[in-house]
């Protein structure tokens, strides 16, 4: 038997689904680790794939299937020498100033860099050179590590938290794509990723803010920093982180796009039927998840 | 006086000698690796003293003036010097600025990674031949704290932590850390001969974890303390009220106003015991010291004098110098050697430790939280490798792994001029996909110069100070 496209996406989406929450909830830290770890693992050989594709040849850069090996086994040694960070028994406070350190910087390129190579590719001016190349790489590997040290981050503050950043994601990833659907007429960035409109992005701020409105009064009272703040002050600087973390999730899909117009394919993988590959799911993720884990170190 | 100066002159020699010859071979082998065209590999700077060219490049292998660095010079189109000409056009492939990002990237960054790699080896080599430790045994517990209330008491020697047998206080420390923070561990102690089993409580331990007091082991947050014997006094200060109140060298400090003491670090507490605070005054009160000397009990009152300490508290001291004492050592000196396997791994974990202390050194400085006086030049440098030279082999090869860790450390940060601050540059290469304007990279040079320069000059102002 077989089934649609439609049909099989909704299928695999509903497994998936089902199988994240069961793991998000019911398994062991060490084992949540483990399974987060082989979720990005498997994203950053896409990515490397991706990378080293003959794609970027149209650019004046050979193919290097170098990449597909040396990108994971790049996030290997990092989560291993993070790993073996937190078994040498720093104080709590040397931890948090660590995971912060990382998530700062990565955000400082996140918020610069990332929108630069969108912006100089949407004008036809970004050079698929080699440099470029090795600059993708590293962010696309940094994104990748802190995403998994942010997962376990705010997994081990609580598995809500951790689902609720999630659904902010998808919830505007969904947003965007109807609200597109519906009264899109202006590009986003059409050479990047022809079918995300402005009306769109709009949809998406709009969905999220009602999502932060309702979730406000179970989460607020959690931030003991916000929590000295007069009431208004608290509401703009929750609506303002939420629309931070919206603005972000939409530079990772477009960071991801980029990549995969730049290597001339559609998908990352073919891991997951009718959803691509792994990267195809998680790219809004990369971005996202560090900044909230940064955000809650700050705020907790 | 000249013997010192000798022997500080010949460790900097040989420190320098080594770490600088190592870290350039590091650049080196990998220019090698990436096909770059080496032409010079000088040990020392300045002008080339001795030189010999070898292999099919003709590298040149010179030995320079100022044995104080090395370089390695490799082809480069941006490095020529007047009476050098264009580079051929066969070579000019193998020109290190033509190379990818990335190799440039390894090349640069290989130099300080073989001082960590140097690092790693002396110390495994160091715990292969056997690393000195103080046996487990106790001094009395501080009042209030989870020794003193699990009954332990001085002199009982710790055999085994949760059944597995420990050797030297490295080995509780580490078991008391691996151990789960808010449960307890049982310790086996022996007691006059008997073997009993302690259960210990931890959770002072995860408090002092949550404040951020990191400056105190875990075993001295739980009240054990090594037993060190009584004070032996290595030397009297002249004009001290040590020297006044006719205390010797050679004399054991059993007691202060009655109190045994065990360790160096007691006598010092029950010294600043003496501190009385008035309505407006700090003044320091007589103590009795007992004293053995000869066989001999007495009692010797000593009126400490107030001092200020490096962070301006106020401190009760008498003048006097703390050494070694031979008998204890005897005693409770053990020496754990370790397999092949295992010193590696402990090499890795002391070089990540030392790595991680010197970054954090750096960003208290930077902070504000520690003082630059702990900044050393040269001159510290050599003054302690003269003295971890004449104190052995061991204690030099520490010593020098301790500044190979040093010197990668400092090579890796983000400063223009240094390895890291190439490794800036190129990281910026490959996030713009061309280089780094000349201008920005030149302003980039002038700061770091400056950088240096305002560091060399605090590091020897530190030098002196402390030699005089």
């Amino acid at each position: 038997m077989s089934l649609s496209p439609l049909a099989q996406r909704v299928a695999t989406g509903v497994v998936m689904l089902v199988i994240f929450l069961a793991a998000l909830f019911y398994l062991p830290p060490s084992l949540w680790m483990l399974a987060m770890m082989l979720v990005l693992l498997a994203a950053g050989s896409e990515f490397g794939r991706l990378l080293g594709s003959d794609g970027f040849a149209r650019y004046g850069v050979p193919a290097s299937p170098h990449y597909r090996w040396l990108l994971p086994l790049g996030l290997i040694a990092a989560v291993a020498s993070a790993l073996f960070f937190f078994t040498r028994q720093y104080s709590e406070i040397e931890q948090v100033l660590f995971m912060v350190a990382c998530y700062a910087l990565l955000t400082l390129l996140a918020l610069t860099v990332v929108p630069w190579w969108i912006v100089r590719f949407e004008q036809g001016r970004l050079q698929g050179n080699r440099p470029t190349r090795a600059g993708f790489a590293v962010v696309g590997g940094w994104l990748l590590f802190c995403c998994w040290l942010a997962i376990v981050q705010l997994r081990s503050v609580s598995p809500w938290l951790l689902l609720a950043v999630l659904v902010l994601i998808w919830l505007a990833d969904s947003a965007a794509y109807f609200a597109g659907r519906a009264f899109g007429k202006h590009k986003l960035a059409p050479k990047t990723s022809p079918g995300k409109t402005r009306e769109g992005a709009l949809g998406a701020l709009l969905a999220v803010t009602v999502y932060a409105l309702a979730l406000a009064p179970f989460m607020l009272p959690k931030s003991s920093v916000l929590l000295t703040l007069p009431t208004v002050a608290q509401w703009l600087i929750w609506l303002g982180l939420a629309w931070v973390l919206t603005v972000l999730s939409v530079f990772g899909d477009l960071f991801e796009s980029l990549v995969k117009r730049m290597a001339d394919c559609k998908d990352s993988g073919g891991l997951l039927p009718g959803h691509g590959g792994v990267l195809d799911r998680i790219d809004s993720l990369l971005t996202t998840v560090p900044v909230a884990a940064l955000m809650t170190s700050f705020l907790v | 006086m000249l013997l010192t100066v000798l022997y500080s002159f010949l460790g900097f020699i040989i420190t320098i000698g080594i770490l600088v010859t190592l870290h350039e071979l590091g650049h080196y082998s990998v220019a090698r690796w990436c096909n770059v065209k080496v032409l010079r590999f000088s040990f020392g700077f300045g002008p080339v003293l001795f030189s010999r060219r070898l292999g099919r490049d003709q590298t040149e292998w010179a030995l320079s003036a100022i044995p104080l660095g090395g370089y390695v010079r490799m082809l480069d189109e941006g490095d020529r010097q007047d009476d050098e000409g264009p580079i051929a056009e066969s070579d000019l492939p193998r020109a290190f600025n033509r190379q990818r990002v990335w190799k440039r990237f390894a090349i640069v960054a290989a130099g300080p990674l073989s001082n960590f790699l140097l690092a790693v080896l002396l110390l495994a080599a160091m715990f292969m031949v056997g690393v000195p430790g103080l046996a487990p045994v106790l001094s009395q517990p501080a009042a209030e704290t989870a020794a003193a209330e699990a009954g332990l008491q001085p002199q009982d020697r710790i055999v085994a932590v949760d059944d597995q047998p420990v050797v030297v206080w490295q080995d509780v420390i580490q078991k008391l850390l691996s151990a789960d923070a808010s449960a307890a561990v049982t310790l086996t102690v022996e007691r006059d001969g008997f073997s009993l089993k302690v259960p210990l409580k931890l959770s002072a331990m995860a408090e002092s974890s949550r404040k951020g007091d990191s400056e105190r082991s875990p075993a001295e947050q739980l009240g054990l303390h090594p037993y060190l014997g009584a004070p032996l006094l290595a030397n009297v200060t002249k004009d001290s009220p040590a020297s006044a109140a006719g205390l010797k060298k050679g004399d054991r400090v059993q007691a202060v106003n009655g109190v045994a003491l065990d360790s160096p670090g007691a006598l010092v507490e029950q010294i600043n015991q003496t501190l009385k605070q008035t309505a407006d005054q700090i003044t320091a009160a007589t103590a009795e010291l007992t004293v053995r000397r000869d066989g001999m009990t007495l009692t010797i009152p000593v009126t400490p004098r107030l001092e200020t300490d490096a962070n301006g508290k106020k401190v009760a001291r008498i003048g006097v110098t703390i050494g070694v004492d031979p008998e204890v050592n005897a005693r409770y000196r053990v020496t754990q050697r370790y397999g092949v396997i295992e010193s590696l791994g402990r090499g890795v974990v002391r070089t990540w430790d030392l790595t991680a202390l010197s970054f954090k050194m750096i960003g208290r400085m930077i902070v504000g939280t520690a003082s630059l006086k702990n900044l050393s030049g040269p001159i510290t440098i050599a003054d302690y490798a003269g003295q971890s030279i004449q104190a052995g082999f061991q204690q030099f090869m520490t010593y020098l792994a301790l500044i190979s860790i040093g010197l990668g450390v400092l090579n890796f940060l983000p400063v223009p001029l240094l390895d890291g601050g190439h490794l800036l540059y190129y990281f910026a290469e490959m996030l713009r996909g061309r280089p780094l304007p000349e201008r920005v990279m030149e302003i980039g040079q002038r700061i770091g110069f400056a950088l240096i320069v305002s560091l060399i000059v605090l590091a020897l102002f530190n030098d002196f100070s402390r030699k005089f």
